[in-house]
């Protein structure tokens, strides 16, 4: 069954120098328990579709078209309704642990309060539930170091912390936006490990945003590559790294860096992302891409089934044409 | 905790003396002494009055003497201008009332700035926000020394509901006016500072976290934005609570309340050196005790911060 059920979704900020469109009508569907990777680089628009469909977009942001959670439609929900589906059914984790927790207030205080208000628990409970969450998360000490402040804790700790917190109203669906990035090498495969496992014994669906194709590998089973606020390519991790269709999604891959290849010179994507207060009328990615056509530059493409559960948007995708 | 505000007060002691010093050598250094009159008197009767009171001695033993007496007797010495009254009698007698009002336009100008300020910082952009931002603004250019005369046109002459002045032990009918001139500015920059540092806190990624969580709005001001945008408040409030201690001079004038304001000034202009002394370093001690206060606070409010 399809949790979430995104549609057209456009966002937008109005700005000083006009309105910047940062998702340009995304469709996505994430099934109950899946792993899906949200994959783009800097600016693609992947945080702000997922702050769209937490409803949290900053004051000059609006969201257009349809975000459905389990047949319930969140755009135009009010803050009330929206506060009964966050933590319940959906749950983030932002990509910096160091601001994500508030310094001001003890671990215990801001990992209680969801199980309070949510799940009615009385404080005592909420404590042990805590205690509990954090144990899983191989917090070491955790009935100790649950009354310490944030900054007592290290990244990773903090990481586990705000994963824990995620987790504890057992969503159906957690979103963790770049929840590695900030982090150790050596920690962030323990996070994976640990968003693995939330995943297995809860079965929440996890999107994971990143632009580290190195731990889609690992973690998921779906990805969908965003460029320029728009859906490049979707279908199964495993094909989709044996045989990307769209050549932005080759140049992603192959600026992996890897063990069975001579990497003295790791392969770039030339030039930058296109500037999102103007624009371009074609493919967003018409003017890196190495195939790009006449077309390509005055005709968008629309994102098209090419192989089951795999699709492309692209005039000229690698497989053959289209 | 306790060593560093044990550190905090003897430090406080140098920091008074350099004060007293400073200050001592200026009111020296000024021109006219406090027996100067429109007729000059006779200088035989000038250096007896001059030995009378010490002022014949150098600086240096004039300072000295000063010192000794606080400190061995808490002597400030005797009022120049005002007989039979020494400095300890006159700050007694005022300081009280001024503590009074001081302390109720304090609390007055932190309740309703405060308020403001974050009123205006959740609804940011509204109506509220700019009616906030209007009355602080208002409020900003308003001085207490317009402030005083306004109220008492309106309240006094043309309403007939409150007292033009005077104290009677400070009853509230009394206390109204000068509150509220005292308080207005410091409101208003209260108002202003919080709501621009709830601004700042409420875009903070920690906030986010807790709307994330699902946690009603009032739970997220009140309970995760409230402490640290209320830090630069906190810094203000030292200088704000000294600032209206001063500012009595104003009050005093206008009211007629009597309280030690009247003296910052008329010590000074009468050449009334140990009324003039005690009443700065009453100001001094004010400012160092309130400044260990903020940063005691400071350190109450934000986890990271131990001394």
């Amino acid at each position: 069954m399809t949790l979430l059920r995104v549609r057209n979704l456009r966002v937008s900020f109005a700005t000083g120098d006009g309105t910047v469109n940062a998702v340009n009508g995304v469709d996505l569907d994430v099934e109950a328990g899946q792993s899906l990777a949200v994959v783009g680089e800097s600016g693609s628009g992947k945080s702000q579709l997922m702050l769209a469909v937490m409803g949290l977009l900053a004051r000059n942001g609006t969201a257009a078209g349809s975000v459905e959670l389990e047949s319930v439609e969140l755009l135009g929900l009010d803050e009330r309704e929206l506060n009964r589906i966050r933590s319940r059914r959906i749950a983030m984790v932002f990509q910096d642990p160091m601001t994500a927790l508030n310094p001001y207030l003890r671990v215990a205080d801001q990992m209680t309060e969801g199980l309070v208000l949510h799940l009615g628990m009385a404080r005592r409970e909420a404590l042990a539930e805590s205690v509990r969450l954090l144990d899983a998360m191989e917090v070491p000490d955790a009935r100790r170091q649950i009354a310490m402040y944030p900054h007592e804790f290290s990244g990773g700790m903090r990481q586990r912390v705000l994963i824990a917190m995620a987790l504890s109203c057992r969503p159906r669906l957690l979103i963790a936006d770049e929840p590695t990035t900030a982090l150790d090498v050596t920690v962030q495969s323990r996070i994976m490990r640990i968003l693995a496992e939330a995943r297995a014994e809860l079965g929440t669906a996890v999107v994971l945003v990143t632009h580290d194709v190195g731990i889609v590998a690992g973690g998921c089973e779906h990805m969908v590559v965003l460029y320029g606020g728009q859906v490049m390519e979707s279908g199964p991790v495993d094909r989709v790294f044996a045989a990307p269709y769209h050549p932005y999604t080759e140049g992603l891959l192959n600026a992996v860096p890897r063990l069975d290849r001579d990497d003295s010179r790791l392969p770039s994507i030339p030039g930058d992302p296109p500037d999102m207060n103007r624009p371009p009328a074609g493919c967003p990615f018409a003017a890196r891409c190495p195939r790009a056509v006449d077309r390509c530059r005055h005709e968008l493409p629309g994102l098209l089934s090419r192989a089951p559960d795999r699709r492309v948007a692209c005039h000229l995708p690698l497989d053959g044409p289209a | 905790m306790l060593s560093y505000l044990f550190k905090r007060l003897a430090v406080a002691v140098p920091t008074l003396l350099v004060l007293v010093i400073v200050s001592y050598v200026l009111m020296y250094a000024a021109p006219g002494g406090p027996f100067d009159t429109e007729r000059a008197l006779p200088p035989e009767v000038m250096a007896n009055l001059d030995r009378k009171y010490g002022l014949d001695q150098p600086l240096v033993v004039q300072i000295w003497r000063y010192v000794a007496s606080i400190v061995t007797d808490f002597d400030f010495g005797p009022s120049f201008r005002y007989q039979d009254q020494t400095v300890n009698e006159i700050i007694a007698q005022g300081f009280p009332v001024t503590l009074t009002y001081g302390a109720w336009s304090f609390l007055a100008a932190v309740l309703v700035g405060v308020s403001l300020g974050i009123a205006a910082a959740v609804h940011h952009n509204t109506l509220l926000d700019y009616f906030a931002v209007g009355v602080s603004i208002g409020a900003q250019v308003l001085p207490n020394f317009v402030m005083a005369p306004i109220l008492t046109l309106v309240f006094t002459l043309w309403l007939g509901w409150l007292p033009g002045g005077g104290w009677q032990g400070g009853e509230w009918p009394y206390l109204v006016m000068p509150v509220i001139a005292l308080s207005t500015s410091f409101m208003a920059s209260i108002a202003r500072i919080t709501r621009s540092s709830m601004l700042e806190v409420l875009n903070a990624s920690f906030i986010r976290t807790a709307r994330a969580k699902g946690l009603p709005r009032r739970r997220v001001v009140f309970r995760h934005a409230l402490k640290p945008a209320l830090l630069p408040v906190v810094s203000y409030l030292g200088p704000a609570f000294v600032g209206m201690i001063t500012g009595s001079v104003v009050i005093d004038f206008f009211f007629a309340t009597g309280g030690i304001g009247q003296f910052f000034v008329n010590s000074a202009l009468n050449r009334d050196y140990p009324v003039l002394m005690g009443v700065t370093i009453l100001a001094g001690g004010l400012t160092v005790l309130f400044n260990l206060l903020v940063d005691l606070l400071y350190a109450w409010i934000d986890p990271r911060i131990r001394y």
